[in-house]
């Protein structure tokens, strides 16, 4: 089992909130709307969180290949809003004495984390 | 069951109920769908014919979409599981199952637990999701 994943990109835009929101449906003014997110505690658009989730499962694709992506359990938790413009990248790292699990997280530009979490890969995935 | 899809109103924290379904949406994910997911994750185009593993969020969201039609704007979505058994191929329908696990208010804010089964047309399980939202009313 490799120790790290595969890390994954994506630069955030209205754009891509847009066509994000068209895909899931979710057209929460949270979103899209500016001036109704600049009056939210988020004080501002934010992207959805699931966004951010596509970039680990696309790094365990990267990692394992499309055909090893089976029982495998992805849990996170979105610590901070991500925001038009940012830079995103998914990132993993095995977990000391557990090889089928991953620490996993998709940082900012800042290195911040937007989402983090874990991920349980079984052994006859990989 | 509860259902919410003909709601005339925004479905608020107080009308989920703890251990309660509140819908099944059948969704196919078609070609149309696949081409939108990959010119936002180009990357994805490698994974067909299967569906590439983000799009259980788009399954997952989507039909939350439809099953609760009328939501009060601000909710924020907090948590997120996914138990993937396995994928389905491009072309196939799937079939989403939600029921509300538990809702507390804690600190101030309304957090309800959702769950969810998507099942292929056999009925066999393809991925689980269970979800953490929290609810602005």
């Amino acid at each position: 089992m490799p120790t790290e994943l595969t890390s994954v990109p994506l630069t955030v835009s209205m754009d891509s909130i847009r066509k994000y929101a068209e895909i899931t449906d979710d057209y929460n003014p949270l979103h899209l709307d500016e001036a109704f997110a600049a009056k939210t505690p988020m004080k501002g658009v934010i992207a959805h969180g699931t966004m951010s989730l596509s970039l680990i499962w696309q790094s365990l694709t990267a990692t394992f290949g499309i055909e090893h992506i089976k029982d495998i359990s992805v849990t996170i938790r979105f610590k901070k809003p991500v925001r038009p413009g940012d830079s995103l990248t998914a990132r993993g790292t095995q977990i000391d004495g557990n090889p089928n699990s991953y620490e996993v997280w998709v940082e900012n530009q800042k290195g911040d984390r937007v989402i983090e979490g874990k991920a349980e890969v079984k052994a006859a995935s990989a | 069951m509860i259902d919410f899809s003909a709601a005339d109103r925004p479905i608020t924290f107080a009308d989920f109920e703890a251990g309660a379904e509140f819908g099944s949406q059948e969704f196919q994910i078609d070609n149309a769908m696949f081409e939108l997911w990959t010119s936002l994750y180009p990357n994805d185009a490698e994974c067909f014919p299967l569906m590439p593993p983000g799009m259980m969020a788009m399954v997952l969201m989507r039909g939350y979409m439809h099953a609760i039609p009328k939501r009060a704007p601000g909710n924020i979505h907090a948590e997120q599981r996914f138990d993937l058994v396995r994928l389905p191929n491009i072309g196939d329908t799937v079939i989403t199952t939600y029921r509300c696990v538990r809702k507390e208010e804690r600190l101030g804010r309304k957090w309800i637990y959702l769950t969810s089964e998507t099942t292929d047309e056999a009925g066999d399980t393809l991925f689980l999701g269970r979800m953490t939202t929290i609810f602005a009313q």
